[in-house]
């Protein structure tokens, strides 16, 4: 089974020094957090192709952008493991967007092209934000930045230890959703449909089915927080320990 | 039998739920009985935050030897533990300490969260071993659990680490455990044997590369029979080696892991194909709900099979009337009641086989026996077969048949059939 292979230089989680590293990140979210370089890109469409519509197509380009600067470091298959979450996510969010506009028009604007804007702005952003926030947190090791606390002392000691705690859980969800994934798919082959579903009969299931949908999501949310704060007081014992180790280490 | 040594102190205990009480008592970690269910969770959580931190430092071996193991992979973990005690350790320390314990080289990259409990138990002494310097004890939870008889030589090795450095070791067992000196299993009248087809026709299982955040190499496991027999006898066991694959075998059969290639078929006496599992961490699979809350969410749209649920569960539990499952904190929400939630859950779908990775964790040899005892009677009143995956001795006296994987190559597991 041969898989195509990037070369190591492009992938971000071999940056050194961390704060390089920190920097590309930042560079390559960017247009993420400000606007400027939308506004930049579509200018340019504009200006250069007058008749596309700049300001449109300036967000797939930006996602695609995003897209092509995690592939090195994801590999194919987990790129299109977290495009296929966050395409659920977006679409979900948009057309139930879509929906809340058609029932409840008061609380949107009048302008239905700029909700249409928005609502597309949305769908690119999420597609964007889901796979670059997994590879940005995933990037940094924990047990490097532990291993580098343990022989630093002073005031930035205990802020880095609560900085590798956080980080940590963070990435543990990346763990605790694939094993859920796995104890759903065991009960529910379907996925998106229980296993025992007798009395969901005639046209039931067009209610009853948003309804199992809805609390299936709420007990997922409540499995994944569970899970991933069961281990957290061992982990916290073992960064108490790190911290006394180094204490009883000093020579003072 | 292992004996205890000196500075080793063996407690036992009769339920899951006392044994985890002591070790928060011991250690100070707040460690949660996940099938009491979200608000228990919650509010044990909380008491944590606002508690005061243990005295002393400890090296542990969680109740769940999961949960004790906080960084991805073996690497990571060994590395953070041998650079507590103030040095720079390099691959050489970490590969010759995993080494010492049993384990491959090639599990150091390997995601925790996909290791065998075996491996995950050798994974927890090696990295006990690390702490130990700066460490005044170490609290071991069923230590020797998940290990291979063969394998149990580790424990005495970590003991005897712990020993020289004059360091003291907790160890609390489950009543019938192999350090648990003081009783011994019950016996159980014979279950009569239902026969079932088996089809091993090659099966392989490919696991990708992972390329992030850390390499780990694609490998594949592929199953073949030594002897086809044809016919197997429920109640059956699945046993070998730690890490020789069983589990996956098991998830292979419940149609969890998708085979690349080759089949694996397993048919009641009526052509009935449906195969459910109970895996080993089941604690996850009661996704974080309470037995009763559990039930109700998997029969939300089936009232008949949700009553049929409840009455195998008061049948699996005996005295469990339907009033205390919601109250019943000791009881109705301990892990025995959460297994047999789930056994009953999939028992009430009536399928051709039902697959117990390791049963007996977290539960007394008694409850062990009880439950599964109590399991087959049930289910072959639906002609469903019952496949026990487990290591340990015990369920060689209650077995019909006796399927033992091991490794002939390293991805190439053969199958030995043996009738009993």
């Amino acid at each position: 089974m041969s898989v195509f292979e990037f070369p190591g230089f492009l992938k971000l989680q071999n940056l050194r020094p961390w704060w390089l590293k920190m920097a590309v990140l930042m560079l390559i979210g960017f247009p993420l957090v400000s606007n400027r370089p939308a506004g930049l890109i579509a200018a340019g469409l504009e200006k250069f192709l007058p008749e596309m519509p700049g300001s449109i197509l300036a967000w797939p380009l930006i996602t695609f952008f995003i897209w092509a600067c995690c592939l090195p470091s994801l590999g194919t298959a987990r790129l299109l493991d977290y495009l296929a979450a966050a395409y659920t996510m977006a679409i979900t969010t948009v057309v139930s967007g879509a929906v809340l506009r058609e029932i409840l028009p008061v609380v949107f604007t009048a302008d239905v092209s700029a909700d249409s804007f928005r609502l597309l702005r949305v769908y690119f952003n999420i597609l964007a934000v889901f796979p670059y926030s997994l590879t940005f947190l995933n990037a940094f090791s924990v047990s490097d930045l532990l291993s580098r606390l343990t022989k630093t002392r002073g005031r930035f000691r205990s802020a880095g230890l609560h900085l590798a705690l956080a980080l940590r859980i963070c990435q543990h969800v990346g763990e605790v959703i694939p094993k859920l994934l796995l104890v759903w798919r065991e009960e529910n082959p379907d996925l998106l449909l229980p296993r025992c579903r007798d009395d969901w009969q005639g046209i039931s299931p067009l209610i009853r089915w948003p309804m199992w949908f809805i609390r299936s999501i709420s007990q997922w949310i409540f499995a994944c927080i569970i899970l991933t704060f069961e281990p957290i007081p061992v982990m916290v014992n073992e960064i108490e320990q790190i911290n006394e180790s180094r204490d009883s280490n000093d020579p003072h | 039998m292992i004996s205890a040594e000196k500075k080793i102190v063996v407690s036992t205990f009769d339920t899951y739920e006392e044994l985890v009480d002591q070790f928060v008592q011991s250690t100070g970690i707040f460690f949660p009985k996940m099938a009491a269910g979200r608000s228990d969770f919650f509010r044990g959580f909380s008491q944590w935050l606002n508690g005061t931190t243990p005295g002393r430092p400890w090296a542990v071996i969680t109740p769940d030897p999961a949960q004790g193991l906080a960084l991805p992979n073996a690497m990571q973990i060994l590395v953070s533990a041998l650079n507590q005690s103030g040095r720079t350790a390099g691959e050489a320390d970490v590969s010759a300490l995993i080494e010492k314990y049993g384990l491959k080289t090639t599990i150091l990259t390997q995601p925790v969260s996909t290791l065998s409990g075996g491996e995950l138990l050798l994974l927890n002494f090696a990295k006990a071993e690390a702490q130990c310097d700066h460490v005044n004890a170490l609290a071991a939870c069923n230590p020797v659990f998940w290990l291979n008889p063969a394998r149990h030589k580790y424990w005495l090795d970590l003991c005897r680490h712990f020993e020289v450095a004059g360091k003291n070791i907790d160890a609390l067992v489950l009543q019938g455990d192999h350090l648990d000196t003081s009783s011994r299993g019950n016996k159980f009248p014979p279950v009569e044997s239902l026969p079932m087809s088996l089809i091993i026709d090659r099966p392989l299982v490919n696991f990708p590369e992972i390329q992030f955040p850390v390499f780990h190499a694609a490998s594949r496991l592929q199953y073949s029979w030594a002897c086809d027999p044809g016919e197997v006898f429920s109640p059956f066991l699945i046993t070998g080696d730690n890490g020789v694959g069983k589990s996956i075998f098991a998830r292979l059969l419940a149609g969890i892991f998708p085979v690349s290639s080759g089949r694996a078929v397993i048919t009641n006496s009526d052509g009935n194909r449906n195969i459910r599992l109970l895996f080993q961490e089941a604690i996850t699979q009661l996704f974080a709900l309470s037995p009763f809350e559990y039930l109700e969410r998997v029969f939300s749209a089936s009232k008949e099979l949700f009553d049929e649920a409840l009455r195998l569960f008061r049948d699996l539990m005996h005295d469990v009337h339907p009033d205390r499952l919601y109250d019943d904190t000791q009881g109705c929400r301990s892990l025995m009641a959460g297994k047999a939630c789930l056994i009953a859950a999939r028992l009430a779908e009536k399928p051709a086989l039902l697959l117990l990775d390791e049963p007996g964790w977290g539960l007394s040899r008694q409850d062990a026996g009880r439950l599964v005892f109590n399991t087959c009677r049930l289910a072959h009143n639906y002609k469903t077969g019952v496949g026990i995956i487990s290591h340990q001795p015990e369920w060689h006296d209650f077995a019909l048949s006796n399927l033992k994987l091991k490794k002939i190559a390293p991805e190439q597991v053969e199958i030995n059939h043996e009738r009993i």
